[in-house]
This record gives structure tokens, C-alpha cells and sequence, in this order.
């Protein structure tokens, strides 16, 4: 019997150092390092966040299922009562051992009680932690759903500054030649006003000028139709002659 | 192969175009704008030669007419024609007052024969190849009606201190004739010769060498290489525009004595007055003088003026040859229209029975305008009309309501004066113009809404 259980304890400490060298492949804080024979874990670090936490949650938890086949199988199993010696010493000492045992039973069994309840404790945390590591999964498959709706949604807002940014520049550029447009139009509505008054000047000009010419013809019409009166009057003084 | 011209020889391909850069301009020659003062600006001197040696009422065909020089022989009443290598010319010519004005080639003249009393040219034969001078001068024979005279101003040489176009190197001769076109200049003794192949009377005069424009010194001298004394020269160019009007009235004042008393300059090499003719010549000056219709108070222009007055109820002053603009004005210029600039006081006399308003069109040019306004004041025999601040460019009318009063004790003599509060020089250090006029605002269209006299 003795050497069953030896062979038992051999087994589970090489499945812990496996599971111990798959957290250290795996880049992960080092869990278990100084996991005790009696499964102390006060030193492992639980981890935070991102997918390779994700797996060491796994890990853990499946490290934990690894412990309670430990618990389940061995939370009322004392140590054999064996002696080294031989012969009639090992007999006396197999005696006394075995009657110390028998002694010390009130006390034992208060372990094996404990030894009890730290395993439903666990048996029962598991499932809980289980379906809680689940759970967080489940979140955070949508907390990265979400990371992913937020970065589109915000390649999309960057986008709209840009084109908001731009239209922002268009309507000034905008603006900028509606004021250019504007002042060349009151300088071409200037312009076309001195123009205008510049041909206005320039008409009065000719009519002026037009009216001097038609009062210099009808004077010079009066004058030469008063010579032909006079060269009338003498030529008929001729006739008459 | 054809000989090549001295145009081609210079580089001047189009000539009609080389002479409207040279000689068309928007200068207002028109004689109802002619100044009676201006008879003694050396400018007009060689017009006034002319002036004095046509008849009345004739007909006379200028030869090369520029811008239209000879437009004040129309105060003689003669039909005045003008032919010109460039159309531009012409055109301007005809603006000026001509009847009519053609662009041609001198040496084919579109107009028939025998039909001018006077053929003129003023600076034209200097530009005539010596090859093509006996055309133009058969053509002027052919026009001229029988008795008729031919009346030049023409430029010469002095082969003794001056190159001939042979001589010339192809840069030499480039930069002379650039200057003015000069590529027919002649002794004066052989120009003489050349009038007398073609009438048998002829006679000439060296002049205009003695006395010249304060421009006409600066430019003989600075571009033609004459030698003149280099502190009179620098004298000369510092001089202000008034300075050099007053220059050029001086030296037109002893011209026209020089002529007056018919006396005979030596040789300068320069320039000739020519006079030729199939008959007998009178005398080379002051053959037919009259000068009554240069001035304003001539029964003549009085009925004119009257007429006006009657016809529209309103007298204009622009063109009125009873007004009198005194020198405050300068000469007129063609904006458009043509309008007087003037400087920071100038008046207008005229005489009218009453006046009941009176109206004008004004601008200015006047730099920063909008800044600080132009304070303007008008004047009725010492009465203050109105005064405003121009503050706007373009042209303004105004009309101005006169005083029922004040035409009563005006006694028909009016005078209408015009102030400003400052002047500007328009292009105060320009290289060849030198204008350095003080102008306020130009006006144009003076009107006076008058009552008939009775």
C-alpha cells in the first residue's frame, strides 16, 4: 500500500511541474512557483487582462480541477504507519505508532474534517468560477466588439473633421472670393459710373457744340441769304438802268 | 534689286506707324480752344508764318498734318485739308477742326488738280527721301491752282558738321532717324534748287535755329549732338513749366519780330522757311496779315456769341470766341471730352445782359481723394457762389443759381472765378514730358443761362 501511494504523490508532483512549465511557455506570470506538496498558493499571481490572461485563467482553473482530484481522492487518507527498521524493534515501533495513532485519532479526524470542507469549498467555487470566467469572456468579446464599434466609429469622426475641416476652409475660400467678387463689382459698378458720367460730360460736349454749329449755319444762312438780297436789289437797279 | 530706303536702312518697317507714335496725339489744336496769346509761343511761330501769308477765305492743303497744326487758319475761314501718311493722324487732324483730312502718300495725293491756293507742309520735307522729294513736289504743283503758293517749314542740314546718310554706320543712322524720322534733311541751298525745278518763283529764309522752345534746345542738343553752352542747357532744364512757357512766349516774341521787320538770319544749317509759286511772290512775311480773329472781341465772334444766346437762352463758354480764359487755365486737353485743367485760381470774363445760373462739369485727378477732400470755391465778380468739398472722382455737374441782384450791377461784364484749396503735380519728375503743371480740376461745358439782351 505504501507504494501506491508514494507512486501516487510522484504522478501528481510531475503533472504539476507540466501544467507550472506550460504557464512559463505561455509568457504568463508564474503561477504555482512555490505551490506546495500541500497546495499553497499564496505567491500566484492572478492575472489581469488580454487573451493570454484569458488562457491562464484556463489554466488555472484547470490547475484547480487537477487539485480537487488530489483533495477528492485523498481529504480522509492519514499517513501509513511504517517503520525503517526491522525485526522486533520494527514491530514495537509499528505497535507504538499504530497505538498513537488510535490516540491521536480526535485530533486527525478534525483534519480530515477541514480537509473536507476545503474540498467542497472548491468543488462548489469551481463551477462559479467557471461560469464567472465565462461570463468575463463573454464581456470582453463584446468590451472588443465595443473597442471595435469605438475605433470605426472614430475613424469615422476623424473623417468627418477632415470634412468638416475642409468645408470648414471651402467656406472660407468661399467667403475670400465672395469679398473679392463683391469689391470687384463696386469697383466695376465705380467704374461704370465714371464711365457713365464721363459720356454724359462727353454728349453735352456735342450737343453743346452741335447747337453752336447750328446757330453759326443759321447766322451764316441769314448773312448769305441778305447778300443775295442785296445782289438782287442791284441787279434789278441794273435792270432798271 | 530695288535700293533699300533709309527706313529699311534704320530698321523702321512701317512707317505710317513710326509716324503715329511720333505725331499723333490727343493734343487739342481746335481752333475755337486757341488762346490769342499763344500767337507768341515759339510753338506756333512757324503756324503763324503761315497764318500771316494766307488769304482769307482760300483754300489750303497741308501736307503731313500730324495732329493738325494749322487748325487756327480756320479762324481765317479758309478750307483747310489735310493728308497724312498715318491714318491716326488724319483722324486726330480732323478732330481738330480740319474738313477734311486723307491718309495717303504725298507723292500720290487723292485730289485733283488746280485745287488749293496754298500748299503747306510744316516739318514734313526732312522726312521725304531726297529719291522721292521731285513726286511729292510735282504732286504739290499738280494740286496748286494757277498763281497758287506753296509754303514749307523745312529741315536742313550742314554737311560740314554733320555726317550724310552715306557716311553713316548702320547704328549711326538707326539712332538719328529714330529720333524724329529725319531721312530727307538737304542744304537749304539744295532745297531751294529743288523748288525751283518746278516754279519759277522762289524764296526761303533760315530760320527757326535762332530761336527755339526751351524742349526744342534741350532735344538738339541731347539727342542731335548741337553744341550749346552746358549752363544754359542745365538752366534749361530746371526750369518749371511756367518758366518755360515764359521761355517760349520770349522766344516766339522775337521771332515774329525777326519777321516783322524782315530781317534776314545767316545760315544756320538748320531749318528754312520756303515760299514757291509759278507767279510773282509777295512779301515772305505778313502777306495777307490779319489777326482780328485771333482775339475775342471781334464784332464777328460778338454776333456769334449773340446768336447762341439767343438760340438756346444759354451761353457756352467753352468754345466762345468772346470769352476770355485767363492764365490760370492751362491749354486743353482731351480727357475725353476736351476739358481745361486749371491750377488753384483761374477766372473766366464773358459778357451777358443777366445771368440767372450758371453750370459746369468738373473733376479731378487729385490723389487721395476719399482722404482728404478738395475744397472748391465759385466766384461771381468777387461774390462767393458756393463752396463744397470734392470728394469723389468721376465728373460732377454743378449748377449754380445766381443772385437776382448781382446781374444788375455787373453792368454786363462778368467775371467767374474758381478756387481751390491745393494743387497736385500730375507727374512731377516725368523724363521727357517734364510736366510739372500745379492742377486742382479740369472743367468743361460752362454754361450761363443768360437773358436776351435788348
Amino acid at each position: 500500500m505504501a507504494e501506491t501511494e508514494v507512486e501516487d504523490i510522484l504522478r501528481q508532483i510531475r503533472e504539476r511541474v507540466i501544467a507550472q512549465q506550460r504557464s512559463a511557455a505561455a509568457g504568463t506570470a508564474p503561477l504555482a512557483a512555490n505551490a506546495s506538496a500541500n497546495g499553497d498558493r499564496r505567491s500566484a499571481e492572478v492575472p489581469t487582462a488580454g487573451s493570454s490572461n484569458r488562457e491562464t485563467t484556463a489554466q488555472t482553473l484547470a490547475l484547480i480541477s487537477s487539485y480537487l482530484t488530489t483533495t477528492e481522492r485523498a481529504w480522509d487518507r492519514l499517513p501509513p504507519v511504517i517503520s525503517n527498521r526491522g525485526g522486533f524493534v520494527a514491530s514495537v515501533e509499528l505497535w507504538c505508532k499504530r497505538q498513537m495513532k488510535r490516540a491521536t485519532r480526535w485530533y486527525a479526524w478534525e483534519q480530515v474534517n477541514f480537509n473536507a470542507a476545503v474540498h467542497q469549498a472548491l468543488r462548489d467555487l469551481l463551477p462559479v468560477l467557471a461560469a464567472q470566467q465565462h461570463e468575463l469572456e463573454r464581456l470582453r468579446a463584446e468590451g472588443g466588439a465595443l473597442q471595435t464599434e469605438l475605433e470605426r466609429q472614430q475613424g469615422e469622426l476623424a473623417a468627418l473633421r477632415a470634412v468638416a475641416q475642409a468645408t470648414q476652409q471651402d467656406d472660407f475660400s468661399l467667403t475670400q472670393n465672395a469679398q473679392v467678387i463683391t469689391q470687384l463689382l463696386a469697383e466695376l459698378r465705380e467704374h461704370d459710373e465714371l464711365l457713365r458720367e464721363e459720356q454724359r460730360v462727353c454728349f453735352k460736349q456735342i450737343s453743346l457744340e452741335t447747337s453752336e454749329a447750328a446757330t453759326l449755319e443759321d447766322r451764316s444762312r441769314r448773312k448769305t441769304e441778305t447778300l443775295l438780297a442785296e445782289l438782287q436789289r442791284r441787279l434789278d437797279e441794273i435792270e432798271k438802268k | 534689286m530695288p535700293k533699300e530706303s533709309l527706313y529699311e536702312r534704320a530698321g523702321i518697317a512701317d512707317v505710317a506707324e513710326f509716324y503715329r507714335t511720333k505725331f499723333a496725339s490727343d493734343e487739342v489744336l481746335d481752333n475755337r480752344y486757341f488762346k490769342a496769346l499763344d500767337r507768341f509761343d515759339i510753338r506756333f511761330a512757324r503756324t503763324m508764318w503761315v497764318y500771316d501769308n494766307v488769304r482769307a477765305g482760300s483754300s489750303v492743303l497741308e501736307l503731313g498734318c500730324g495732329a493738325g497744326m494749322l487748325a487756327m487758319l480756320k479762324r481765317k475761314g479758309v478750307a483747310l485739308i489735310g493728308v497724312d501718311l498715318s491714318s491716326a493722324c488724319a483722324i486726330a487732324a480732323r478732330r481738330n477742326g480740319y474738313d477734311a483730312t486723307f491718309a495717303a502718300e504725298l507723292s500720290r495725293l487723292p485730289l485733283p488738280a488746280a485745287s488749293f491756293d496754298y500748299v503747306v507742309s510744316l516739318d514734313v520735307m526732312g522726312h521725304v527721301e531726297a529719291e522721292a522729294k521731285d513726286a511729292v513736289l510735282a504732286e504739290v504743283k499738280r494740286v496748286l491752282r494757277p498763281g497758287g503758293v506753296t509754303l514749307h517749314g523745312i529741315e536742313c542740314t550742314d554737311r560740314t558738321a554733320r555726317k550724310g546718310y552715306d557716311e553713316m554706320s548702320a547704328a549711326e543712322l538707326r539712332r538719328f532717324v529714330e529720333i524724329d524720322g529725319h531721312v530727307g534733311l538737304e542744304e537749304e541751298q539744295e532745297q531751294a534748287a529743288r523748288f525751283r525745278k518746278f516754279f519759277s518763283q522762289v524764296a526761303w529764309q533760315p530760320r527757326y535755329a535762332l530761336c527755339l522752345s526751351s524742349e526744342e534746345f534741350l532735344k538738339q542738343a541731347d539727342r542731335y549732338g548741337l553744341p550749346f553752352e552746358d549752363d544754359f542747357l542745365d538752366y534749361l532744364r530746371g526750369l518749371s513749366f511756367k518758366e518755360r512757357r515764359a521761355f517760349d512766349m520770349a522766344m516766339g516774341y522775337v521771332f515774329g519780330k525777326v519777321s516783322d521787320l524782315n530781317l534776314r538770319l545767316p545760315e544756320s544749317g538748320l531749318y528754312v522757311l520756303l515760299k514757291a509759286s509759278d507767279a510773282p511772290l509777295g512779301p515772305f512775311y505778313n502777306e495777307h496779315r490779319d489777326r482780328r480773329n485771333l482775339f475775342s472781341a471781334t464784332a464777328e465772334a460778338a454776333v456769334s456769341a449773340a446768336s447762341t444766346t439767343t438760340a438756346a437762352n444759354q451761353l457756352c463758354l467753352d468754345r466762345n470766341l468772346e470769352v476770355e480764359f485767363d492764365d490760370g487755365w492751362f491749354e486743353p486737353n482731351m480727357l475725353p471730352p476736351i476739358a481745361r485743367w486749371m491750377g488753384q485760381q483761374a477766372a473766366v470774363k464773358f459778357r451777358a445782359a443777366t445771368v440767372s445760373e450758371i453750370r459746369l462739369d468738373l473733376t479731378t485727378h487729385l490723389p487721395d481723394l476719399h482722404a482728404l477732400p478738395l475744397g472748391v470755391e465759385i466766384f461771381l465778380n468777387g461774390e462767393r457762389l458756393c463752396a463744397f468739398s470734392l470728394r469723389r472722382y468721376g465728373w460732377l455737374e454743378l449748377r449754380v443759381p445766381v443772385p437776382a441782384d448781382l446781374g444788375g450791377r455787373a453792368r454786363g461784364a462778368f467775371e467767374l472765378e474758381l478756387r481751390t484749396d491745393r494743387t497736385w503735380q500730375p507727374r512731377p519728375v516725368a523724363g521727357e514730358t517734364r510736366d510739372d503743371r500745379e492742377l486742382s480740376i479740369a472743367v468743361c461745358n460752362i454754361t450761363v443761362r443768360v437773358k436776351s439782351e435788348t
